[in-house]
């Protein structure tokens, strides 16, 4: 049983994404294909949460060859809890690509959002670092044909300075882990973690950390590793963006915290005051980035960076508190980021139009679609009672508790960043949602349709308003979440290592 | 029962678009009728409360973060309900006739609902979490009230300034909440009154006081904050009525007057509110005398009111507490009821720009008589209710002994004076005088629109008149707020005291104020021009409009290049001071025993001089070449140190790559092969040196030091018993680790299917 | 032993690097594929070289006769993986050029972000 739950949500959108080559073309099939598969992940991934929450970490070690000699799956609250925000995430997004995208676009794009969210599922549950590498690679392949197979001229410019970038940081983690394996002879997360603690903090661990900090940093587009992002993500179909907005970064962001917490937690010294100015780089710089925009999707692309910042935060203050943070600010921000890049999809499916300032008396024209984006706008920026407030305020907290200078320029940064998201969700609000209809009408779309667009979106926006008052329970699970990422003994425990004596 | 008071009209409000026809026609009903209700379950409250026995209500929210749901109706909190609830009743009435018409009248009193349930909530709150969050709730109400008219440009410019403003604010003052909560380890008003004196010895005190006084300032417009409120105007009128003087902009004060008790006795807290708030007097003053347009008026008179609140709060004394908890209760009732006038005047004549206007007093007689007598309030003239609280404001004042007494006493009397002169400009330019140019022949107010500013004019001369009635209110909200039992004395004539002799001069002052007023207002032009452009809001609006694009485009200038050299920046400055840190062991270490053969010297000089012919290659077919000299050599070299396999594998993938790269350049038609400058070359050389000699370094630290054992032995053991296979790699790579496998075939799949799907599409557009 | 290839591997970085600064689209993939070389060398390096041996399981074998068989599976992979973002990125390079009509990054800079 276990096995089956953690391999499902790599295998189960491997197998679908098969399928649907063999299928090439038929949209009918792939569209239910997906959003089953999606499905069929959300509900393992929940149950396996729960599982977690009620009887611990989960290990599977496939093939039966025993840690750290075979590959090691593994199940804690964070990766399960991960998971299932993404499958969540998912499923939103493969039923609005089968509704915004045009139908030629549809076909070439499902095979690739399901191998996708097979490289994610892997990247996530896994427990050996080449491991993590590999699937890094399933995942960036797979978003690299998203983004480039439109073919078009934008879309060749935009994946080859992705791809290239890219490639650059694989390159960077490959050595890394190369390094990792020459200095501590092993390569199963839970061992180096012993290894690297029978170590003491000796060797030349830390340069090659810096190596993974930068390879998966570039991957969360944290500043200044963030250049690639704000292009990508505009070149690529609307509805693939709603899963690339929310989770795409997310994995590097996961990356960071699962190693550098697991495995890399003894070198605080070195690399606190380096997370902490990346975090608030990202948090101040992403978000003014946002100011400078004029493209809905592109102003919350930018937000993106400043998001993560804000998530960095909690791991660079290093307490249980913060990690817990930063944490609940990612699992409770990924369905809100899906549901505003659904908005934006929408809309662009809606007018045709992209540029905030070519739209116009969208709330007057689409009522349910402007409070679909009013909530998720407003828990991202923060306002109480959505979840974006809770998070933010536990991170607030558990940053002035730390009381000391780094501590307290951050919170300055992260206030700052509040404030300039709050701004320019205001002026999207302000420009798009307010004033005049601009430019002609695209074609006519029914209610019944207009309903069928929305009906995603308000499942995701809906989390965030039961999180304003759930957001006691959430906060249980990611104080959990914190305290086995920096206590790994459990982790360590769960793995089961058959190392000789 | 006390969760009514925000849960009721904020369900009500969000209930408004689904309502069926005889109620949508007559929303304002609807809404005053809630009101209404509140208003009896708060007056049903007072004797309660007045006994001291104040409602509360708890229920955990979000413990793990001190969050409860904890509400209290004290004193000051069921004072400042009645007022919400009063005020609101009365205003709603009013927009019923007044907004019949209005595009966005559904819009309208929905969020005028929610707003309402926000500001009750605001002040029953007893946990600063929940206290912040109808804090921002009033907030964002608010922004859409001003914004309603969306169409116009100048609305929603208002809607996002007044919202950027006190958002400010709310996050200073959040800030300063949670340090509140890490000294104290509370959230709860009342624990936080009860514990004081831990809160003022602690080290964080002075950045509380300063963000919290941030969040009262920027909500109530005290100077320098002040220029949101007067934009804020475009609102339709009831929404200034309620918002922008009565309730909204008291949420400053309401947070100054709970947090008294605390820090009433620390001198940046007391010295700040006293400062600002006479200036915001005085400022708001003397731009309120230089306004003609009479929402514009009122706004500015606002401002200055509250300034004078907030300083007298500021001053804490149980005298000043006393006068500024009365002001504010005569303060709501006159300057609704004014603004009332106004939107009234506004909805019969067309205009409420005073210059057009005039002698109205012999055309709607009726609003005359209710704007005289709300206006005297305003301007201090007895009996009415004005009267009385500015009466209790100089008492309080010159009752604090002392120098800085004698000043506040001083800028009252000028601030009074003021006041009573732009009260006159409102009455006698809008009423007195000729017909002006936009008024039209005589007309009677409808009633609907005339009745609600007349209850608030008749509740101004009752409470002028007999003041005592409202002592029952008024010495629970200053016993909440002092925390100390007191007696609250409240009469109409007080005898002839210094007060009643400065209140007199302030009214002698104010006539001639107004009676030189042209020169007064010429005189401080220069300086009020630039205190009411908002020079700070619009810097600020005009950097992130323009400069910051401008320098996000620079920076972000879409060259791959520089993106790359400031990731790889990035790694060499991180791996370098990590290696800093680390101290590896001497690499000398590493030369001892070892014996190469030339093969090994041959092999790696090789690769090296590969490397550095690519600088001297411009060719891309030359680089080709070098590239699978290099692969070569790589694939030799796996041969030599004993893996056979990795060097088939490379030999025939370099090859691939070979022809893969011909193929492709065999096709380009034109190659870009412009060198770039020489400088240019030498630093990307230089840069490129750097980093090979930095992998190389840390290549060598790691080698140097020693290996744990690797869990290699593993797989040769258990390789041919286990898995049934000689090849061990062969058997890691299908067996041990077959997830990789997996993964790896994923990715050779994803890419044909990649490229496959590329050029066809490719294709089909050509 | 390792010394010389160590220097070996920093000259390819470095020579990478310096393709990936140039204006050319297909300098920069040549780049890139330096770059995983020397990624691959490193991987290989660290493993410790040795000389003389296959990894074919014999009576008498150890890690101290042949490569670590663990690095050189590790170095399989990472080539095939390699090579498919290769074929992509040379596919990609060559659809570009197609477009632009040229393989001159700076006419790549219509996405600024």
């Amino acid at each position: 049983m276990t096995d089956f739950l953690l391999v499902a949500p790599v295998l189960l959108p491997l197998a679908g994404a098969i399928l649907l080559v063999i299928a090439w073309g038929r949209l009918p099939v792939a569209r239910a294909v997906s959003v089953t598969v999606a499905a069929a992940v959300a509900v393992v991934a929940f149950y396996t949460l729960f599982t977690v929450q009620a009887d611990g970490i989960l290990a599977s070690t496939l093939g039966n060859w025993p840690a750290p000699f075979g590959i090691v799956l593994v199940a804690d609250l964070f990766s399960a809890s991960m998971v299932s925000a993404t499958a969540l995430v998912a499923i939103v997004a493969l039923a609005l690509i089968g509704l915004v995208q045009e139908p030629a676009q549809q076909k070439r794009v499902y095979p690739f959002m399901l191998f996708l969210l097979a490289g994610v599922n892997g990247a996530f549950m896994t427990g050996d670092l080449f491991n993590l590498f590999v699937f890094f690679e399933v995942t960036l392949l797979a978003s690299y044909a998203l983004m480039a197979i439109g073919a078009q001229k934008l879309q060749m410019e935009a994946a080859f300075k992705y791809v290239v970038i890219n490639v650059v940081a694989s390159s960077l983690f490959l050595v890394g882990v190369g390094l990792l394996y020459g200095e501590l002879g092993t390569l199963n997360m839970a061992h180096l973690s012993v290894r690297v603690a029978e170590a003491g903090g000796g060797g030349v661990i830390t340069p090659v950390a810096a190596l993974l900090l930068v390879a998966f940093g570039i991957k969360a587009a944290v500043v200044p590793l963030h250049f690639w992002l704000p292009g990508a993500y505009v070149a690529i179909p609307s509805g693939v963006a709603i899963f690339f907005g929310a989770v795409l970064t997310k994995v590097g962001v996961y990356s960071i915290i699962r190693v550098f917490t697991l495995v890399l937690g003894h070198d605080q010294d070195f690399f606190q005051p380096v997370l902490l100015s990346m975090a608030g780089l990202s948090m101040v710089l992403g978000a003014l980035g946002a100011v400078a925009q004029r493209g809905f999707r592109s102003i919350l692309t930018w937000d993106i960076i400043s998001q993560v910042g804000f998530i960095l935060m909690g791991l660079g203050l290093f307490t249980v508190a913060s990690v817990s943070a930063g944490v609940f600010f990612m699992l409770q921000y990924m369905p809100v980021k899906a549901a505003l890049f659904s908005v934006a999809a929408v809309v662009e499916r809606l007018r045709g139009a992209r540029g905030i300032y070519r739209l116009g008396g969208l709330a007057a024209a689409y009522p349910f679609l402007a409070v679909l984006f009013l909530i998720p706008a407003l828990s991202l920026s923060g306002a109480p009672p959505f979840s974006g407030f809770w998070a933010k305020l536990a991170l607030l907290q558990s940053g002035l508790q730390v009381g000391s200078i780094g501590g307290y320029a951050i919170v300055a940064a992260a206030l700052c960043a509040s404030f300039i998201t709050l701004f320019v969700m205001f002026k999207i609000w302000q420009w798009a949602f307010w004033g005049e209809a601009k430019g002609a009408p695209a074609a006519h779309v029914s209610p019944m349709a207009q309903g069928r667009l929305l009906m995603p979106i308000a499942a995701v926006a809906a989390v965030t308003v039961i999180l304003a008052f759930a957001a006691g329970g959430l906060h249980d699970i990611t104080t959990t979440v914190a305290q086995q990422l920096l206590d790994p003994s459990d982790y360590v425990e769960a793995v089961n290592l058959a190392l000789p004596r | 029962m006390i969760l009514l008071f925000f849960a009721f009209p904020a369900a009500a409000g969000a209930l408004i678009p689904f309502l069926p026809g005889l109620l949508r026609r007559n929303l304002g009903v609807f809404s005053a009728g809630v009101a209404a209700l509140l208003f009896a379950l708060a007056v049903s409250q007072i004797p309660e409360v007045s006994n001291g026995r104040y409602p509360s209500f708890t229920f955990p929210w979000v413990p793990a973060l001190g969050a409860h749901l904890s509400l209290l109706l004290d004193g000051y909190a069921l004072f400042f309900t009645l007022l919400i609830t009063g005020v609101g009743f009365l205003i709603f009435a009013y927009s019923q006739r007044y907004m019949s018409e209005h595009p966005r009248r559904v819009k309208f009193y929905s969020w005028m609902l929610v707003f309402a349930g926000a500001m009750l909530g605001l002040v029953t709150s007893s946990n600063l979490i929940l206290l912040y969050f109808f804090w921002e709730m009033t907030t964002i109400s608010s922004f859409f009230l001003i914004g309603l008219f969306d169409s116009q440009e100048e609305a929603r410019w208002n809607a996002v300034k007044a919202l950027a403003v006190t958002i400010l604010g709310g996050l200073a003052m959040l800030a300063g909440f949670i340090l509140i909560y890490v000294t104290l380890g509370t959230f709860e008003l009342t624990e936080i009154w009860s514990r004081g004196a831990e809160l003022r010895d602690s080290p964080l005190l002075i950045p509380i006081v300063i963000l919290v006084i941030l969040g009262a300032l920027t909500k109530s417009a005290i100077f320098p904050f002040h220029s949101w409120l007067p934009s804020a105007m475009v609102a339709p009128t009831p929404v200034s009525a309620y918002l922008h003087s009565a309730t909204m902009v008291k949420g400053g004060v309401f947070l100054v007057a709970r947090l008294t008790p605390l820090f009433a006795s620390v001198p940046l807290w007391e010295w700040t509110l006293i400062t600002l708030g006479l200036a915001t007097l005085l400022i708001g003053g003397f731009l309120a005398l230089r306004e003609s347009d009479l929402k514009g008026l009122l706004a500015y008179s606002t401002i200055s009111q509250l300034g004078m609140m907030v300083a007298l709060y500021g001053l804490g004394t149980e005298l000043a507490v006393k006068a500024a908890t009365l002001h504010l209760m005569s303060h709501a009732i006159f300057k609704a009821g004014l603004f009332l006038v106004a939107g009234t005047i506004e909805y019969l004549v067309g205009t409420r720009d005073l210059r057009p206007l005039g002698g109205l007093a012999w055309v709607i007689p009726g609003l005359a008589a209710v704007a005289a007598v709300v206006s005297l309030s305003l301007a201090g003239i007895p009996p009415l209710s004005g009267f009385v609280s500015k009466e209790a404001l100089i008492e309080a004042s010159v009752a604090s002994a002392g120098l800085s007494g004698w000043l506040m006493t001083a800028i009252l009397v000028i601030g009074s004076a003021v006041t009573l002169a732009y009260s006159m400009k409102f009455l006698l330019g809008a009423f007195w005088g000729g017909r002006g140019d936009a008024v039209g022949p005589r007309r009677w107010a409808p009633l609907p629109l005339l009745i609600p500013p007349s209850v608030l004019a008749l509740a101004a001369l009752v409470i002028g008149v007999y003041p005592a009635l409202v002592g029952a209110i008024i010495s629970p909200a200053v016993e909440s707020i002092t925390q100390k039992p007191v007696h609250v004395s409240l009469y109409f004539w007080p005898g002839l005291t210094l007060p009643l002799a400065l209140s007199a001069l302030a009214i002698l002052l104010g006539i001639g104020v107004y009676w030189r007023m042209e020169i007064i207002n010429r005189l401080l032009a220069p300086l009020t021009t630039h205190l009411t452009l908002d020079l700070g809001y619009r810097y600020i609006v005009g950097l992130s409009c323009r400069t910051v694009p401008r320098i996000y485009l620079r920076l972000q200038n879409g060259d791959l290049r520089v993106y790359l050299v400031v990731i790889m920046a990035v790694v060499m400055a991180l791996v370098a001071a990590g290696l800093l840190v680390s101290a590896p062991p001497p690499l000398a270490d590493l030369a001892e025993g070892v014996n190469l053969g030339v093969l090994d010297y041959a092999l790696a000089g090789l690769v090296t001089l590969g490397a550095v012919a690519l600088l001297f290659r411009r060719r891309p077919l030359d680089l080709v070449l070098v590239l699978g000299f290099v692969g070569s050599l790589v694939a030799a070299a796996f041969a030599l140190y004993s893996a056979p396999d990795l060097a088939i594998t490379s030999i025939v993938v370099e090859l691939l790559a070979m022809v893969l790269l011909m193929l492709a350049l065999s096709r380009m038609l034109k190659l870009f092969n412009v060198s770039a400058s020489r400088p240019a070359i030498t630093l990307q050389a230089l840069f490129s040196v750097a980093f090979g000699g930095l992998v190389t370094l840390l290549l060598l630290s790691v080698l140097a030091t020693p290996q744990s054992p690797s869990i290699s032995p593993f797989f040769i053991e258990n390789s041919p018993a286990m898995a049934k296979a000689k090849n061990v790699v062969n058997t890691i790579l299908v067996d041990f680790r077959g997830f990789d496998t997996l993964g790896e075939i994923a990715v050779v799949a994803i890419a044909a299917l990649a490229i496959f799907v590329m050029v066809r599409a490719a294709k089909e557009r050509v | 032993m390792e010394i010389p290839l160590s220097i070996a591997v920093g000259a390819l970085a470095g020579g990478g690097l310096f393709l990936l600064l140039q204006r050319s689209v297909i300098k920069m993939v040549i780049g890139l594929l330096l770059l995983s070389h020397a990624a691959n060398l490193t991987i290989f390096i660290v493993g410790r070289l040795r000389k003389g041996g296959t990894p074919i399981v014999q009576e008498d074998i150890s890690l101290q006769t042949f490569a670590d068989p663990l690095v050189q599976a590790l170095i399989l992979t990472a080539i095939v993986i390699g090579f498919g973002v290769a074929a992509f990125l040379v596919t990609i390079a060559f659809q570009a050029h197609r477009k632009t009509g040229s393989d001159d990054l700076d006419d790549m800079r219509d996405l600024r972000g």
